[in-house]
């Protein structure tokens, strides 16, 4: 479009960077959180901060009563998922109508938990990383998969339109002007993390591979969705009897399906139509030895408690489409890799900001001599995206950690109002941005250090948890690891603050034409 | 700093519409076409070959994303996208009304 390659890359990088970064930051910074989710959990129920029982697992059919409830209620399903070192409770679940009941179980004692009135990570953070949400018509999910393939495309332009991209990455001038040094930073971020880049979106779009190039099945299959399941992934179609039948032993099936994988540790156990006489027993199992994410699981006829088949092993394509989603879901147990993934992550989200920066520095002048509104529009949208959302989150933590277990304010129950607070205080920020420019940046610095401090404050307070207490104790390390990151989070926040503030006031100390001499 | 005139606008548009719409209508038109092929015409069992054809999906798709938008003349971008959207699609649903004959 543009009269070279070169510079339609350019416009392509630009105007994709400028468009979707504030969506591909949400979600390269929801992702990274995900990646300790379950930690983050430990630390928004505290009641779950349990150590790992070291005996013999509780027996399941000790579990029967909620099965029962389970069925009474008519719930497509039933399933409790075994405890791991990442989270060393049993959570049970069911459907009772349209809402999800979760039981949070201590694997030692069977005794349950109190609810813990929270989506905490793996039900608020992770979720929001891949769909944002937005339920309806599953358009999250599509405006996920949009900012994944933008996100490749930008970083096949953006090696295309760098010139210099080797003799660059070794190049980072901090004692330039600004505009240079957020230019070398976007770089150096961008050629670092870029193998990184790329794959995590490419192996985030092959997860739902079946829901974004669905033509593949639709035409193969005839448009049955489950008949690809069923050959795909050995799924086995639930079918209702109508009729209500018994329940064989839940212990003797897991223990069939240990024995099926030469003793493997289970990781779930499902039963397809609680209470029906053609209920389905479906038992998983868990690999945290290997990068795959693998679906190995085991079916049981629910009344009689017989083998109906199980699946060990996977064909040649459909193994590295695991693969590649075990690379994205990290799964394993590989705590050196997790924190990798985590620094990445951190690197992809100082990218896409200094990418917005580098926009706004470079047109800002301009844009005021022309009159054009462009520039301070992008730098509210630039606030809002990036501090923006990383107050909301630390408010999210701060507030799980004020509120009393069983609060409800207009009608809102305990986790509601905590997701409230998120998007709320989200949308504030952006106000705060678009209202006071200029010093927008600095104001939302000292939010991030008055949210993370209060986070970490009132955590002690409410759980006693402090930092000596939770790095003496192994089983709180989760937290620990919390609290020092919230606190690492508010000394960078205030140092930038401090430093911001600083340049302000020479940039205001000397007259306009030497500053802009200096600056520009 | 130019002011974008309205034509240029529209042109954008036009653009997206052919590169985002167009170069996706043309990686699932191929994807379809590749899982009724592959399994006809290789050993690949019918379920493998809907996986590999919807995972090299994503990257046809970013290479007709990054040629949508380098692609300096419009009218052969349309052109070019329409035809092979319309050849993937009705070849992919030839096939299996060819094969569900027998």
């Amino acid at each position: 479009m543009e009269p070279t390659f070169r510079a339609s890359m350019n416009w392509l990088h630009t105007w994709a960077g400028v468009v979707l970064g504030g969506l591909l930051f949400a979600i390269f910074w929801m992702g990274t959180l995900a990646v300790f989710d379950r930690e983050i959990d430990r630390w928004m129920m505290p009641m779950t901060r349990l150590e790992m029982p070291a005996g013999a697992p509780i027996s399941i059919d000790s579990l029967r009563p909620s099965h029962e409830v389970a069925a009474a209620a008519r719930s497509p399903n039933w399933g409790i998922i075994f405890p791991t070192e990442r989270e060393p409770t049993l959570r049970m679940s069911w459907r009772e109508g349209s809402s999800l009941v979760q039981r949070f179980i201590e694997p030692a004692t069977g005794a349950v938990l109190p609810d813990p009135g929270t989506w905490a990570g793996t039900r608020f953070l992770y979720p929001f990383h891949y769909m944002l949400h937005i339920r309806v018509q599953d358009v999250g999910i599509w405006l996920v998969g949009l900012a994944a393939m933008a996100m490749m495309a930008l970083c096949v332009s953006g090696v295309i339109i760098h010139r210099k991209i080797f003799t660059d990455f070794f190049t980072f001038r901090v004692a330039r002007k600004p505009r240079r040094l957020i230019l070398d930073l976007h770089n150096m971020t961008g050629v670092l993390g870029l193998p990184f880049h790329f794959l995590i979106s490419l192996s985030g779009l092959v997860i739902f591979f079946s829901l974004y190039f669905p033509s593949s099945w639709q035409v193969a299959y005839n448009g049955d969705r489950q008949a690809f399941f069923d050959d795909a992934y050995g799924t086995h179609r639930p079918q209702k009897a109508g009729e209500p039948g018994g329940m064989a032993s839940f212990d003797a099936m897991a223990a069939e399906a240990r024995g099926l994988w030469d003793g493997a540790t289970l990781r779930y156990f499902f039963v397809r139509n609680p209470g029906d006489a053609r209920s389905i027993v479906q038992i998983g199992r868990l690999d945290q030895g290997i990068v795959s994410s693998t679906y190995d699981a085991a079916y049981f006829d629910g009344p009689t408690g017989k083998l109906i088949s199980y699946r060990s092993g996977t064909p040649p394509v459909m193994s590295i489409q695991r693969f590649i989603s075990g690379l994205h879901l990290i799964q394993f147990r590989h705590w050196a890799l997790r924190w990798v993934y985590f620094g990445l992550g951190l690197v992809g989200c100082v990218m896409i900001a200094t990418g917005y920066l580098f926009w706004l520095e470079s047109r800002r002048k301009k844009h005021a001599q022309l009159g054009l509104g462009g520039a301070r529009i992008v730098e509210g949208l630039t606030i809002g995206s990036v501090t923006g959302i990383v107050i909301a989150t630390l408010s999210f933590f701060a507030v799980n950690r004020s509120l009393p277990l069983g609060a409800t304010f207009l009608g809102e129950d305990r986790a509601a109002l905590e997701i409230w607070t998120f998007y709320l205080v989200w949308l504030a920020t952006f106000a705060h941005a678009w209202l006071r420019p200029g010093r927008a940046w600095i104001e939302q610095c000292w939010a991030v250090v008055a949210f993370a401090v209060a986070a970490v404050v009132l955590n002690w307070i409410t759980t006693g948890d402090h930092l000596a207490r939770s790095l003496a104790h192994r089983h709180l390390w989760a937290i620990a690891g919390m609290d020092l990151l919230l606190l690492v989070a508010a000394a960078m926040a205030a140092l930038t603050a401090l430093k911001l503030r600083r340049r302000q006031a020479t940039r205001a100390a000397v007259p306009a034409p030497l500053a802009e001499k200096q600056h520009a | 700093m130019r002011r974008i005139s309205a034509m240029q606008g529209v042109s954008v548009a036009v653009r997206l519409v052919a590169a985002i719409g167009g170069g996706y209508a043309v990686a699932a038109g191929l994807a379809a076409l590749a899982a009724v092929v592959l399994p006809a015409t290789t050993d690949l069992p019918r379920s493998e070959a809907v996986v590999l054809a919807s995972m090299l999906a994503f990257l046809v798709y970013l290479a007709l994303l990054i040629w949508g938008f380098a692609e300096q003349h419009l009218s052969r971008l349309w052109v070019i996208f329409a035809t092979a959207a319309l050849a993937s699609w009705g070849g992919a649903w030839g096939l299996v009304r060819l094969t569900a004959g027998n």
